[in-house]
């Protein structure tokens, strides 16, 4: 019904009625077969559309029960019936002031799906969103043409910010993450690639992502404000600019893609800037030089240059960790426990505790001390 | 003109090479190869470009493009259009829409199987179009999918379908931190090379990004700068040249089976022809630098990297050109191409040898370009302490008297040598390290790939590192 309607038939949509409670449970067990079997109709049309198909984009909150359950429901199925087709899922993790309290729960359960199904995660934080318009917003007030999202009418996130503009830093993300693929560049980089080069081990998928900038930049009559592509660089590995709360620089990454989007640069000036990057980084021992860089030459739209990082780093941990503490917080007096009972075994919990800390362990065990740079 | 003659410039009219163009990186640095062949030679390079069917049209690149996306491909095809000199043939191409994921063992196990029929095809058509077929160049990353799996496998499957061809693999070695897996493709890529191409020129995108720099003040090289570097030099080799008749060449002259007795008189083009013997391409180049089964490593240097004007205050004006040439041997082997010495009353006079290992050499073929290039005094790279003792005739001249384009003067040297693979070592314990902590293992696994293709690719790569230590 929105302004981009058009967009979509109402051959590709599926909706209930009754909701899922915000009960993953209830989407994963009862929603997923009841309408599976129609969504895998619906998907397999869309598919066979495409005269390649790369990847399948799932783009859900943890926090609720359809996007969480059916959305876990949905990465399995995918994995069954498309299994040489990526899967690359971009769910927003709940915040400590969520406002559904059952939100520990179904971001745990989902979180064991996307280890075991999906081959990409880039996960969001509504905080990390929050504080990335709070610091355009002070900007703006130095620079009156700098672009910042009004707050939309409709339903705001607790901080007060709109979720449409919240919203659309994660939409550049997409764009950014698909540029190569549709536009020409010097280094060209698809979904595939950035898989092969950023996940060395299968379940250690989960990657931090930052951009610069976030949103559009000053306009282009300022040009003394624009940022230079040095500039982007050091922005983007700041923990001010990640989508995820986290410090990637006092962390180990394990590796990095630089994927950066105009034609005023080229590869010498990505090339210098990663040597520059590198005394800052520090790398898994057994992957010193550990980047991958793109380069496509169409801009984005409203900033004559922009860079997307994307990072395999040991503090994507964090917010695993204060998903595992609200969840125990919660589980430890079985608080809402039934809901769940009624649709799923409990010893689910138990399962997707475990995958989690196995998880975090993973990452722990390349955390390593700083490695100094071996010159050759 | 002479019977003789007039059947040598049948015959090179006739031959054919064709290139293979593998990958983004080797499509775009093809395109720059081919724009290199056409403007840097007076007469039309027909080893490389066939004619059109219809006379009205641009000559047509003999080439083949393979890509696992269609938008590289595209966009060098329109742009040898937009360039208006020659063009890629329609029908040269083959690409899907799959990517490769820069993954090694996607190229070569996977997609390079199913695209086998397909390619067959395509390169036999190309062949078919020369009428003597003198073998294959291709032009292929080693950092990625493509290039590096899908080349190495199209070389095996040629090998096969096309036992007595030569083949030059022109690879571009990437540079630091362009793909994380890319130490796995490199590695990979050269232990299968090396078992099925004749001569393996490895070039470094780090040294033509320095050369851009430090030789030709482009403080911020782009991709289609390197290239343009890369091209000259690599097609400095391959534009025609012509043998000198010394004595101690007969031999070589023998196994190409046309030689002269007559001796150059003058630098007139068709007196050169009537009395030297041409470098057949790539013939000359991998039998004279390449017969030994276990050398096969090759590296380019040339100078100047700016055109310079003819100097007529000096007698002797390729002795410094030589002697700058003598001075990268001399140099490590990573300053290899990156002098940034004048060529006009530059003082070289450091003798680096006390100083630093020389690069040996197993053979070398020299080629001088411009006035007075048949009377130049090569012995500075007849040096003994050069070569290994085993190596006989290693030093093959070839000179012509015809500029190089805009460059008077011009001297490249191809040289089989071990700063050739010195890269290798450095990319061969990167790739142990990573293989110890069986990183990014299972994305090859996947494909097929064990961790003992791993390493019998490793043992193949320090079998070659050994070799040439020995030299």
């Amino acid at each position: 019904m929105g302004p981009l309607s058009n967009l979509f038939k109402s051959r590709q949509c599926i909706t209930g009625i009754s909701g899922s409670g915000n009960n993953w449970a209830h989407g994963h067990d009862v929603y997923g077969p009841q309408y599976g079997e129609a969504i895998l109709e619906k998907i397999q049309s869309e598919a066979e559309k495409c005269e390649s198909l790369q990847s399948f984009n799932i783009l859900h909150s943890l926090g609720g029960g359809t996007g969480s359950g059916l959305g876990s429901y949905i990465m399995e199925a995918l994995h069954d019936n498309y299994s040489g087709v990526l899967r690359i899922s971009v769910p927003v993790f709940p915040s400590k002031d969520d406002d559904v309290v059952t939100s520990p729960y179904n971001s745990m359960l989902a979180v064991k799906s996307l280890v075991d199904h999906a081959d990409c995660v880039l996960p969001i934080e509504n905080e990390a969103l929050c504080e990335i318009l709070d610091k355009m917003e002070v900007r703006k007030l130095r620079s009156p043409t700098l672009y910042v999202p009004k707050p939309s009418k409709g339903k705001k996130h607790p901080s007060g910010k709109g979720f449409d503009a919240m919203n659309e830093i994660v939409a550049n993300l997409l764009l950014h993450l698909t540029s190569s693929v549709r536009f020409d560049g010097s280094l060209n980089v698809d979904l595939n690639e950035l898989t092969t080069n950023l996940v060395p081990f299968p379940k250690l998928h989960f990657l931090m992502s930052s951009m610069s900038p976030a949103l559009h930049g000053p306009s282009h009559e300022n040009a003394a404000q624009l940022p230079t592509v040095n500039q982007l660089f050091t922005d983007v590995i700041l923990h001010k600019n990640q989508l995820v709360k986290g410090n990637p620089l006092a962390c180990t990454y394990l590796a990095s893609a630089f994927l950066f989007r105009g034609s005023q640069s080229n590869v010498s000036d990505l090339s210098a800037n990663i040597c520059h990057l590198r005394q800052r980084m520090k790398m898994v021992h057994w992957n010193p030089e550990g980047f991958k860089i793109g380069h496509c030459f169409r801009p984005p739209l409203h900033a004559p240059q922009a860079l997307l990082c994307l990072a395999n780093n040991t503090c994507i941990r964090n917010p695993f960790k204060r998903m595992k503490k609200r969840f125990e917080k919660l589980f430890k007096k079985r608080v809402y426990v039934h809901h769940y009972a009624e649709y799923m075994d409990l010893g689910t919990f138990a399962l997707a505790l475990d995958s989690l800390e196995d998880l975090i362990e993973h990452y722990g065990e390349h955390e390593g001390p700083l490695m100094l740079r071996q010159f050759a | 003109m002479r019977d003789c003659v007039r059947a040598r410039v049948r015959e090179r009219e006739r031959m054919g090479v064709v290139v293979l163009q593998v990958g983004q990186g080797g499509n775009q640095f093809g395109l720059s190869l081919f724009d290199a062949l056409f403007s840097l030679t007076s007469s039309l390079a027909n080893e490389f470009f066939r004619e059109p069917r219809r006379s009205a049209d641009l000559p047509r690149a003999r080439a083949v493009l393979i890509d696992s996306e269609p938008k590289v491909v595209a966009a060098v095809k329109r742009r040898s259009r937009a360039m208006g000199y020659w063009r890629y043939g329609p029908y040269s191409s083959y690409t899907e829409d799959s990517g490769s994921g820069n993954n090694w063992a996607k190229g070569f196990c996977r997609l390079g199987p199913s695209w086998q029929d397909a390619l067959s095809d395509l390169v036999r058509r190309e062949v078919e179009m020369c009428d003597i077929f003198d073998g294959f160049i291709t032009s292929q990353s080693l950092a990625g999918g493509t290039g590096a799996g899908i080349g190495s496998y199209l070389l095996e499957v040629l090998k096969d379908e096309y036992p007595s061809c030569n083949t030059l693999s022109h690879c571009i070695w990437p540079l630091e931190g362009e793909c994380t897996v890319q130490y796995y493709n490199v590695v990979l890529s050269i232990a299968h090379l090396c078992d099925v191409v004749d001569g393996l020129l490895l070039v470094k995108n780090e040294t033509l990004m320095s050369t851009c720099k430090k030789a030709l003040g482009i403080q911020r090289p782009s991709f289609d700068d390197m290239n343009t570097v890369g091209a000259r030099a690599l097609a400095s080799v391959l534009v025609p040249a012509y043998y000198q008749t010394k004595p101690k060449l007969t031999g070589l002259l023998k196994s190409s089976g046309k030689a002269t007795t007559c001796k150059v008189k003058s630098s007139d083009c068709q007196s050169q022809m009537m009395s030297s013997t041409q470098v057949r391409i790539l013939s000359d180049l991998v039998t004279g630098l390449c017969s030994h089964p276990k050398y096969r490593m090759l590296a380019l240097r040339n100078t100047p990297q700016v055109p310079t004007g003819l100097d007529n205050s000096t007698t002797h004006p390729w002795k410094s050109h030589l002697k700058q040439l003598k001075q990268m041997l001399y140099m490590e082997p990573s300053w290899a191409m990156e002098s940034t010495s004048s060529v006009h009353g530059h003082k070289c006079t450091s003798d680096y040898s006390a100083f630093r290992k020389i690069d040996r050499c197993v053979a070398n073929l020299l080629v001088l370009r411009g006035k007075g290039s048949s009377d130049a005094d090569v012995s500075l790279l007849e040096d003994k302490a050069l070569y290994p003792v085993w190596s006989k005739d290693p030093l093959m001249v070839a000179t012509n008297t015809a500029p190089l384009g805009d460059f008077h003067i011009f001297a490249s040297l191809l040289s089989n040598c071990s700063s050739a693979i010195a890269p290798a070592a450095h990319a061969l314990s990167r790739a142990r390290a990573m293989h110890a902590s069986k990183a990014y293992l299972y994305q090859y696994a996947k494909h097929g790939l064990s961790m003992d293709d791993f390493d019998t690719s490793f043992e193949a790569i320090e079998a070659v590192l050994e070799q040439y230590r020995e030299l």
